[in-house]
């Protein structure tokens, strides 16, 4: 099976693999491993949708999933913590976004699973168009990067 | 002073104001992100709107508006994000 190394890019436009992040951060002393997989609705806000265009700045998206990873790890106390996020254009069941994260117990396991998708959705930059039968399309409205998150 | 020639790129739904490759804006030469800013408010209405929602980016780094500008650098503007 694939590994997913720690050098691995955060922000990638193949096919995402969850086997490879499981087999990438494996840990003999953690008991317990969440895993999250965001996919492709094929609608959103009572309307249809027939695919996503994901986009990210590729520098500064990389840079801030791998710091909210540590971020995650030290305020959960978990050893682990791993955020791939897609981009490019997805269909309807394609995953978007995986995360996992190891502890040695499970709350703290689901908790920063959580956690990390959350803080990913929230403020790292990426994008997300969404295309409609009728051929037109929209940007998801989102959150501001130069808002506090909780303000 | 001489003017320093930076470039700009847009992301999201800054590319349908912005283009979706970077092209070149003249500051002057002690200009910070701030006045970059607002060279770029005077292009049109809708992205005079979206521009203080934005963050801006030079190179791989998020910076604030009082960030000096230099010759060279790519200025990316990150309206509000929707990942996931």
């Amino acid at each position: 099976m694939t590994r997913a190394s720690a050098a691995e890019p955060r922000i990638q436009e193949g096919l995402l693999s969850l086997d490879a992040l499981i087999a990438g951060t494996e840990r003999p002393d953690c008991g317990a491993l969440a895993t999250f997989v965001g996919t492709v609705r094929d609608h959103n806000e009572g309307r249809a949708v027939t695919h996503l265009v994901y986009s990210a700045h590729v520098p500064v998206a990389d840079k801030l999933i791998r710091a909210i990873e540590l971020e995650v790890q030290e305020a959960h106390g978990v050893p682990v913590c791993r955020v791939v996020h897609r981009v490019g254009r997805l269909d309807i069941g394609d995953a978007a976004i995986i995360a996992v994260a190891r502890a040695p117990h499970r709350a703290e396991a689901f908790d920063a699973a959580r956690a990390v998708v959350e803080a990913v959705k929230h403020r790292v930059p990426i994008w997300k168009e969404e295309f409609f039968p009728d051929g037109t399309s929209e940007f998801v409205a989102g959150c501001s990067l130069v808002e506090e998150p909780d303000a | 002073m001489t003017p320093v020639e930076i470039s700009v790129e847009g992301f999201g739904p800054a590319r349908d104001h912005l283009g979706s490759t970077p092209f070149a804006l003249t500051v002057p030469e002690d200009a910070v992100v701030a006045d970059a800013m607002r060279l770029l408010e005077g292009r049109n209405d809708d992205l005079a709107t979206l521009l203080p929602r934005c963050a801006v980016a030079v190179g791989d780094e998020i910076v604030p508006l009082t960030h000096p500008l230099h010759a060279g650098d790519l200025v990316a503007v990150l309206p509000p994000v929707a990942g996931g």
